[in-house]
């Protein structure tokens, strides 16, 4: 990006420190700007009926957030809360639709993270309905490495915290289903479960439940 | 009200992004920097504050046609509480560029004046 479009969008951006459970935007909210995560951990869901949360997906340092919605001029389709607590900011969409009609190189690097997004959303699609819980766990443990693993002793522990609850949301099952198919895997020496941490010790064995390359 | 809270509002009124937030959802959270402020057009604000203790406290309401978050912005200082809806709201949301703007207008006019 040019430097003056650089400016323009330093001067438009703010940066602020958000706290576990702070919500950055509500599902069914209009966009007024969007969220890029410097640090940190967001989860974003939906709300069914009943008040359940269903979790889309979550998103690291590196990805922007509300995008695809303030693009669409559509509500938001989920809400964002803080998972682990980190640096996001915030760029108010006055400033950033005149440098995307201006500038060729930061729609093409929108229409790409765009593109990518649909792939992701359509895998995950097919594989709520084609794989069975099992296999969609193996898929996520895997997904989930490769955002958030770091070397351990005997394998690589998933550096983020997340509750069996959550990781039913993720999978679209229920928790007991998850916590049974977690013992199991324990049990297989796929993982080793630390309290609420996850170490992959067989990323190969995974990637075979999965039926994904290894 | 005071002639630059009127200028304020103009620029709300004609610029300002229209959005609606329902009972319980925050605007902004105390110790943030201002991204915006948000001018009531229907509902309440309630603003809060955590104290070191851990305990929430109620320090203010902002009611329909006031701003929140306009002085803290203004002040450049981090937002001083956590603004949460108390009811159903309709604001008009004004960037902190759109501010700053407004602002620069407001002191060339008055240079012009004098």
């Amino acid at each position: 990006m040019a430097e003056p479009l650089v400016s323009e969008l330093d001067r438009a951006k703010t940066t602020n420190y958000y706290h576990k459970k702070q919500i950055i935007f509500y599902e069914g909210n209009q966009p007024y700007g969007l969220y890029c995560i410097s640090s940190g951990i967001v989860k974003l869901y939906k709300t069914g009926m009943e008040g359940q949360q269903q979790i889309v997906r979550m998103a690291k340092s590196g990805d922007i957030l509300g995008y695809r919605s303030l693009f669409a001029g559509e509500n938001y389709s989920a809400t964002a809360e803080v998972m682990e607590e980190g640096e996001i900011c915030f760029i108010d969409k006055n400033a950033i639709f005149p440098i995307v009609q201006r500038d060729a190189e930061t729609m093409m690097n929108i229409i790409r993270k765009l593109s990518k997004e649909l792939r992701q959303a359509e895998d995950q699609a097919v594989g709520m309905v084609q794989k069975s819980a099992k296999e969609r766990l193996a898929e996520l443990l895997l997904l989930l490495k490769n955002g958030y693993g770091k070397k351990d002793k005997g394998g690589t522990l998933l550096d983020i915290k997340l509750t069996r609850e959550e990781i039913a949301d993720l999978i679209g099952t229920t928790q007991e289903t998850a916590i049974r198919i977690l013992s199991e895997m324990n049990k297989e020496k796929l993982v080793e479960l630390r309290g609420r941490q996850i170490v992959i010790r067989d990323a190969g064995a995974l990637a075979d439940i999965a039926s994904l390359p290894s | 009200m005071n002639a630059r809270s009127v200028e304020f509002i103009k620029t709300a009124k004609k610029n300002g992004v229209p959005l609606t937030f329902e009972k319980g959802q925050v605007l902004y959270y105390q110790d943030h920097q201002p991204f915006g402020a948000f001018l009531i057009e229907e509902g309440r604000v309630e603003l809060t504050v955590v104290s070191s203790g851990g305990r929430k406290e109620v320090i203010g309401l902002v009611s329909t046609g006031e701003f929140a978050g306009l002085d803290d912005l203004l002040s450049k200082k981090e937002y001083t509480a956590s603004a949460t809806c108390i009811a159903k709201c309709r604001v008009l949301f004004l960037s902190k560029i759109q501010i700053q703007d407004t602002g620069r207008g407001e002191v060339a006019k008055k240079s012009a004046s004098l």
